[in-house]
């Protein structure tokens, strides 16, 4: 049995063949782990390096849409068609907290300008996937994206960048039926590099954030909300802070 | 409409001195007279000299102090050059605004047509831009302990709109720096904030001149039944954002649009 195995065919009535795009991202395995636990076919494409399994792709070349379309083609031919994609972007570069004023022009193309390129090429790609049908797009992002935070302008950038894209997307795709929504994640959970960066606390005085205890894990609450988007078939353009309960935005 | 807009201003900004990108026209005109006409030194950083010359010439015809110089806001020593050269001429820097975008943003176009020149041109203006300028004007902004910037967002970063992606995404990402370099540059006593204004320029124009029903239907939105003036309604905004009486506000997206965009 591959790991791309549906563990739990009567969990939803559907079961959704998720590719999932990832770049510098940490939890592939558990992110994996978790859409498994959904029910969902999952098929991975990473640039870290690894062993190739059935159902996960490492290596991958994200420099260009053309290298990029290739490393997704195995994918696909893996998956057969696909329903969702989740495309989980946090490149090295962006990690880094530092001062803008520190930052070259090369450090703020890399970590500003090519992750925004890549998102749009990774979009591309999606709407190509989708080959004129239906789909969804989920993509994950840091949940302080709605604060901003000092040493990360450049993610901060990134981040709201890419979720002014979504909605222009899920605009523009929505005639046809692919839907994009951007899951909030806490951002430590979404890339632990961010473990030292100094995330602005919520102001709420009461007991700590997040209100729920915890911050959701790739593996479960990430997971579980994901699987839902999948299938929200009303659901487009939607920000969903998936953290707990930190800052309750809007 | 009662219209106030003829009496002299307070002197909010007598003796700052503002530099704004992208002054040669449009918007960054309509904010670089109105920071003159409320006592601003005003550095016009234009990427054609002869626009910036225009601007800064009708800054001194109402008596107020400006030197144009000829920037390439992707090109950081042309930020520089413009920064130092504010420096020489009045002294100081106090405000920087980046208002420069590219001329193609507000052109019609599909996400999955975009080729990488196009985006790169357009993300190079906003948002190289905008690293540029921050590279360009910290110690200058820092050095007076007042410093403020101001940053260009729209409606269209927040809602993403449909007509250009590369727009959406670049006013997105305009957002996402304000706040952050608010809280990275508040320590450092500069203000960080952003408009996201709605004006009818020589833009919006052309581009409703293809479409008159879509501007009528557009402007209806509004629930001061019109566009915004680019130097009475959006630069005297900036203006006032850049006085002393707003000094606390910093990382902040403001709407300057007429009520459209109620939804923050």
């Amino acid at each position: 049995m591959t790991d791309s195995a549906t563990l739990d065919p009567h969990r939803s009535a559907k079961t959704n063949r998720i590719l999932v795009v990832a770049a510098g991202f940490e939890g592939i395995d558990s992110l994996k782990s978790g859409l498994l636990k959904q029910s969902a076919h999952v098929c991975l494409v990473t640039d870290a390096q690894g062993v190739d399994s059935p159902d996960t792709f490492f290596g991958a070349d994200f420099s260009s849409r053309a290298s990029l379309a290739q490393a997704l083609g195995q994918a696909v031919a893996r998956l057969g068609r696909v329903d969702a994609v989740v495309l989980a972007l946090t490149p090295a570069a962006a990690l880094i907290a530092r001062p803008i004023t520190s930052m070259s022009v090369e450090d703020w193309r890399k970590a500003c300008l090519e992750p925004l390129r890549l998102a749009r090429h990774c979009l591309q790609e999606s709407f190509r996937l989708f080959d004129g049908g239906t789909g969804c797009i989920v993509v994950l992002g840091p949940n302080f994206s709605f604060t901003g935070s000092a040493g990360l302008t450049a993610l901060s950038t990134v981040s709201e960048g890419l979720r002014g894209l979504m909605k222009s997307a899920a605009r523009q795709w929505g005639g046809q039926g692919i839907r994009l929504n951007w899951v909030g994640v806490d951002s430590v959970v979404l890339a632990p590099a961010l473990s030292d960066a100094p995330i602005p606390l919520s102001p709420e005085m009461g007991p700590p954030p997040p209100a729920l205890g915890a911050a959701p894990a790739l593996t479960e609450g990430v997971a579980e909300t994901i699987a839902m988007l999948v299938d929200a078939t009303a659901l487009t353009g939607v920000s969903l802070p998936v953290d707990g309960g930190v800052w309750m935005v809007p | 409409m009662n219209d106030r807009t003829n009496e002299r201003l307070p002197q909010l900004l007598q003796g700052r001195t503002a530099l704004v990108t992208g002054a040669g026209g449009g918007v960054g005109r309509g904010i670089a007279l109105a920071m003159a006409e409320v006592g601003a030194n005003v550095v016009i950083a234009a990427r054609r000299g002869s626009t910036g010359e225009e601007t800064a010439g009708l800054i001194r015809a109402e008596g107020g102090q400006a030197l144009a110089i000829e920037t390439d806001v992707t090109r950081l020593d042309d930020v520089r050059r413009a920064v130092d050269g504010a420096v020489k001429q009045f002294g100081r820097l106090d405000i920087l605004v980046h208002n420069a975008t590219h001329g193609a943003s507000g052109h019609p176009k599909q996400l999955e047509d975009f080729a990488d020149d196009d985006w790169d041109e357009q993300l190079a203006v906003d948002l190289a831009g905008a690293h540029h300028c921050a590279l360009a004007a910290f110690d200058a902004l820092h050095a007076n302990g007042c410093g403020r910037v101001m940053l260009l967002c729209s409606a269209f970063g927040l809602h993403g709109a449909s007509l250009n992606p590369a727009y959406a995404a670049i006013k997105g990402g305009i957002r996402g720096l304000t706040k952050a370099l608010a809280r990275e540059w508040g320590p450092s006593g500069i203000t960080v904030n952003a408009i996201s204004p709605a004006a009818l320029t020589s833009a919006t124009d052309a581009f409703f001149a293809l479409n008159p029903p879509l501007r009528d239907r557009y402007i209806a939105n509004f629930p001061m039944g019109r566009m915004g003036r680019e130097r009475e309604d959006v630069g005297r905004a900036v203006a006032a954002l850049c006085g002393d009486g707003l000094a606390y506000v910093t990382g902040q997206i403001i709407q300057v649009d007429g009520g459209l965009y109620t939804a923050v």
